[in-house]
């Protein structure tokens, strides 16, 4: 038997005998790529020791290596490799597409392998495919049980390149019609970035191979040679000065497109390839076929995507998030890859209307309702029913939202200091109290859901004033009605954002001075230093701010992402790029008010006055939810301290590795850990893994409905038309501004089009700062949408078919009133 | 004929009643709450008056229904009304692993053979 192949003399059809991972890599060599050298142990050698593994569930003992094996290995290393002090030694299975391959025992990789210990390597490769990771896939009778293969691995020996920077090149998962590259760098090791420890530098590349974007993150950790020895790979917290600095230059990113585009051409399909650089050497580690998903579970129920929920989300939920959520969310709801979903049947019992599976899809995703629906009287007096028995059941809650004050929700602020204080209060129980209150007599600004779900006479006092505006007066253009309940300078968010532009105005006046606290704070800007200068008036203003609403942040219902009190450079950032000082002055209450008359204008005596009477109950509606979400903002901040507290325990006993692991278990996961029922090793191969799994989702579109096809969408075909939702209406012509991430804010002048995926509150001075605002993601009672509403700037939200279209600095004509983007140049 | 004129008034009364009952905890000043609540017993106490006292047993019948249910909704949302699947529809968020610890013995690495899970 060959015990031992040479890479270079590998090929794709080799795949049978080596596994794809070889197959790959020797086919690269052969075609002059700079792969590190090495050689495979064949699947042969595997069956040689294991036999047949028809059984995948049961563990065989780990076995001796043969002789004859052992002198092949050792042979190879001193004639092929030399003088080689490290090697790396990988797994290589057949089935590309194994779930589990991709998953549990794809991470067998060991690096900085000294060729003494060759052998226990080769032996730990093998077996790890019966980790308990792996053993766990199995019960759950995932593919490969199911399929009835053999389980066998090859093993990739290689020279360890100690790389200085690496990283993944792939096809762009969201937009695959683009064939645009998308590229991510860190510093160390790649393993890294595959294991999601790290946010890295992200570079998009056009299909002719043109920089796009390149986006600087802050790059905290690595994975290094551990310093004290060299034979561990250790994660490591990446030198201050090298964190927000750019790991790849132009050059570079545009050597890897092309290294991408020829791999792709030699493998016949886009190809995700893992790649190093050791000094100004570059190499080539890994080609897998790129595959959006993994082998998955059919799931049962037909789920439509939440998105008064989604939308504050820029990504899918970590998993302890999505466990504690879970546990909270009333029954008709569903988790469905890290976002909230609804069950269609549980949606269709209360459905009034003749509308059909999909017709009700479009209606819960708060598209434009089918005009031939019908009101379906037999479920209506079936509602009628149930709503009275509900109404007995839970009215005096609901009347009780009706009369609640400001002053009545402001007490949920001492609900939320006792829950803090607690320390008996579990994250579990803290949310369940924070949403649902203590007790059953609790005060109505203690039971926030209810608060909350009141909003919803919004839509119900909004249809009545429709109806009577368009019967009193018909001649009045309705599209413009809605500036006449919005713009109420009272409101929560509008104060937040006039507080933001006075301590942006009072930083840049600080910074302007030569002085100590100048340099102070460009420190602290840059991560250098970590406190404000004091005694200054910045400083006492930013503190003042800090303690009110410093339990804000971007992304705010991801338990995971800290709130601004916890990473104020952060803040100080958001600041800095809000360049207040340069807009023109709006008078948007005069907007308001001008809107009114006009509205008046139109009506009798007596209709004003009845439409005004709606209006009010629509101000206070609004003024409702909007301060009710400042104050549920803070349970979000609460529980996370609770997970923090916990996570500072499992750190210092030596149960997770870094900050930032605890929220990829779930709470079950969490105390087992604590009570060492869960092994250690086993919940970082389950962290490893999620972490993995999660930067996957956030790369592809959101799943909008699950085991429904969506209404397809009729302006899909028409590719010079961008079409969305109206949020809030208005026309505009400007230059549009692509802003792909909050480090890119500064890229957008005042009087552009500001043009993103995703908002969320840390977006508010960007959206302060725009004409317009496009919005790929998202619903019309989204972030962008309220505060558009409120901020008088025409806005379109769910941007879905044609969204690609538009590029930065195009001049495009947005006419909210219709839905549509028009491209006037390119 | 009592009983159902009683219940059927009673009910949407009860409901309003425990509202701004519950108002003169809500709000930081109970005053306007109290009055609406003044003003609500002044009205159910002419109406029993008016009609007589026999309304009065369905009239607290209908209380204690409506008393007993909202206690009933507020445990049920906690207990039963909430708490969703998440869907694991990808093999990166298995079983609790500790399913496949503690539950099992873990196969030990000996001569024996091993146990199947």
């Amino acid at each position: 038997m060959d015990w031992i192949k040479p890479l270079a003399d590998i090929s794709l059809a080799d795949l049978d005998h080596v596994g794809s991972k070889a197959a790959h890599l020797g086919s690269m060599l052969q075609a002059g790529y700079p792969v590190p050298d090495g050689f495979v142990i064949p699947i042969d050698a595997f069956i040689a020791h294991f036999g047949d593994v028809t059984d995948p569930l049961i563990r065989p003992n780990p076995p001796r290596l043969q002789p004859e094996l052992m002198a092949s290995v050792v042979d190879a290393i001193m004639r092929q490799l030399g003088d080689v002090t490290q090697l790396t030694v990988r797994s290589s299975t057949a089935d590309s597409h194994n779930t589990y391959a991709n998953f549990a025992g794809q991470h067998s990789t060991y690096y900085f392998v000294p060729p003494g210990r060759i052998d226990q390597a080769i032996i730990d490769c093998w077996m790890s495919l019966w980790s308990n990771a792996a053993l766990s896939y199995r019960r759950a009778g995932w593919l490969e049980v199911l399929s009835g293969k053999p389980l066998r691995a090859a093993v990739i020996i290689q020279r360890m390149i100690p790389a200085d920077r690496a990283g993944i090149i792939c096809r762009d998962p969201q937009y695959p019609e683009r064939a645009e590259t998308f590229i991510e760098a860190s510093w160390g090791l790649g393993a890294a970035i595959t294991d999601g420890r790290v946010m890295p530098d992200q570079a998009r590349l056009s299909a002719t191979n043109e920089l796009l974007s390149y986006v600087v993150n802050d790059k905290v950790m690595q994975v290094r040679p551990d310093p004290h020895d060299d034979t561990l790979a250790r994660l490591q917290e990446v030198p201050e000065e090298r964190r927000q600095s750019a790991v790849l230059s132009e050059t570079e990113i545009k050597q890897l497109g092309h290294i991408s585009t020829e791999l792709e051409h030699l493998f016949e399909q886009p190809q995700e390839i893992e790649w190093a650089y050791e000094g100004e050497q570059l190499y080539v580690l890994q080609s897998r076929p790129v595959t959006n998903r993994a082998e998955e579970h059919a799931v049962a129920d037909q789920l439509v995507v939440f998105k008064p929920l989604t939308d504050g989300l820029d990504g899918p939920l970590t998993p302890l998030s999505e466990d504690l959520y879970a546990r909270v969310m009333p029954k008709v709801g569903a988790m469905y890859q890290g976002r909230f979903y609804l069950k269609l049947k549980h949606i269709q019992h209360i459905n009034l209307f003749n509308l059909d599976d999909k017709s009700l899809a479009d209606w819960i995703l708060l598209r434009k309702r089918p005009r031939e629906s019908g009101l379906s009287w037999r479920k209506l007096a079936v509602a009628a029913g149930w709503l009275s028995v509900g109404f007995l059941v839970d009215g005096a809650n609901w009347i009780r939202t009706l009369h609640a004050s400001p002053a009545a929700l402001k007490r949920y602020e001492s609900l939320v200091d006792r829950v803090k204080r607690n320390p008996r209060i579990t994250p579990p129980e803290a949310l369940k109290q924070l949403i649902w209150g203590q007790q059953p007599f609790s005060p109505i600004g203690h039971q926030l859901a209810y608060a909350r779900l009141s909003g919803v006479r919004y839509f119900v006092y909004v249809a009545i004033l429709r109806r009577l505006v368009k019967y009193f007066a018909p001649d009045y253009p309705i599209v413009e009605l809605a500036q006449t309940y919005h713009g109420n300078q009272a409101l929560t968010s509008l104060t937040l954002l006039n507080e933001i532009d006075h301590l942006s105005s009072l930083l840049k006046s600080a910074l302007a001075k030569n002085d100590t606290g100048s340099a102070q704070l460009k420190r602290m800007i840059r991560g250098e230093a970590h406190t404000l200068p004091a005694d200054s008036p910045f400083t006492m203003a930013f503190e003042e701010f800090i303690h009110r609403h410093g339990h804000r942040g971007p992304n705010e219902m991801e338990l995971a992402i800290p709130a601004w009190r916890e990473a104020p450079v952060t803040f100080l950032r958001v600041l800095l790029n809000n360049p207040s000082q340069s807009l023109p002055s709006r008078d948007r209450h005069g907007e308001y008010l001008s809107a009114l008359n006009k509205l008046h204008d139109h009506l009798k005596p007596w209709q004003r006055t009845l439409v005004d009477q709606v209006l009010n109950h629509i101000h206070a509606v609004i003024e409702s939810r909007e301060g009710s979400r400042h104050y549920h903002s803070m349970l979000f901040d609460v529980v996370r301290q609770k997970i923090l507290d916990i996570e500072q325990h499992l750190l210092a006993q030596g149960y997770l590795k870094i900050p930032g692991d605890i929220f990829f278990l779930t709470y079950a996961e969490i105390q087992a850990l604590s009570q060492s029922t869960l092994n250690t090793k086993d919940a970082h191969d389950l962290i490893r893994m999620r972490r993995r799994e999660r930067r996957r989702l956030a790369r592809l579109p959101i799943q909008e409905t699950v085991n429904l096809e969506a209404t397809p969408d009729p302006l899909a075909t028409h590719t010079s038309t961008i079409a969305g939702e109206c949020a809030c209406p208005g026309r505009v012509e400007a230059i549009a501004r692509v802003v792909a991430s909050l480090s890119q804010s500064d890229k957008l002048n005042s009087g552009e089009i500001l043009v993103a995926r995703h908002t969320d509150s840390a977006w508010t001075p960007l959206v302060n700062r725009a004409a317009g605002i496009i919005v790929a993601s998202g619903s019309t009672q989204s972030h962008a949408g309220k505060l558009a509403r409120e901020l008088h700037i025409p806005c379109i939200v769910d941007v879905v078919s044609g969204f690609q279209l538009i590029k930065d600095g195009q001049r495009i004509r947005l006419n909210a009133d219709q839905g549509t983007v028009e491209i006037l140049t390119q | 004929m009592t009983w159902v004129i009683g219940i059927s008034i009673g009910l949407p009364l009860s409901v309003w009643f425990l509202a701004t009952l519950f108002e003169l905890i809500d709000e930081p000043s109970f005053v306007p709450a109290l009055v609406r609540l003044a003003l609500m017993t002044s009205g159910v106490l002419v109406l029993l008056i008016w009609i007589g006292p026999t309304l009065l047993l369905p009239f607290a019948t209908a209380m204690i229904i409506v008393g007993t249910a909202h206690l009933a909704s507020f445990v049920f949302i906690r207990q039963f009304g909430t708490g969703v699947t998440i869907h694991q529809n990808s093999p990166a968020t298995p079983p609790l692993l500790v399913d496949a610890v503690s539950a099992h013995e873990r196969l030990a690495t000996s001569a024996e053979a091993p146990e199947r899970h």
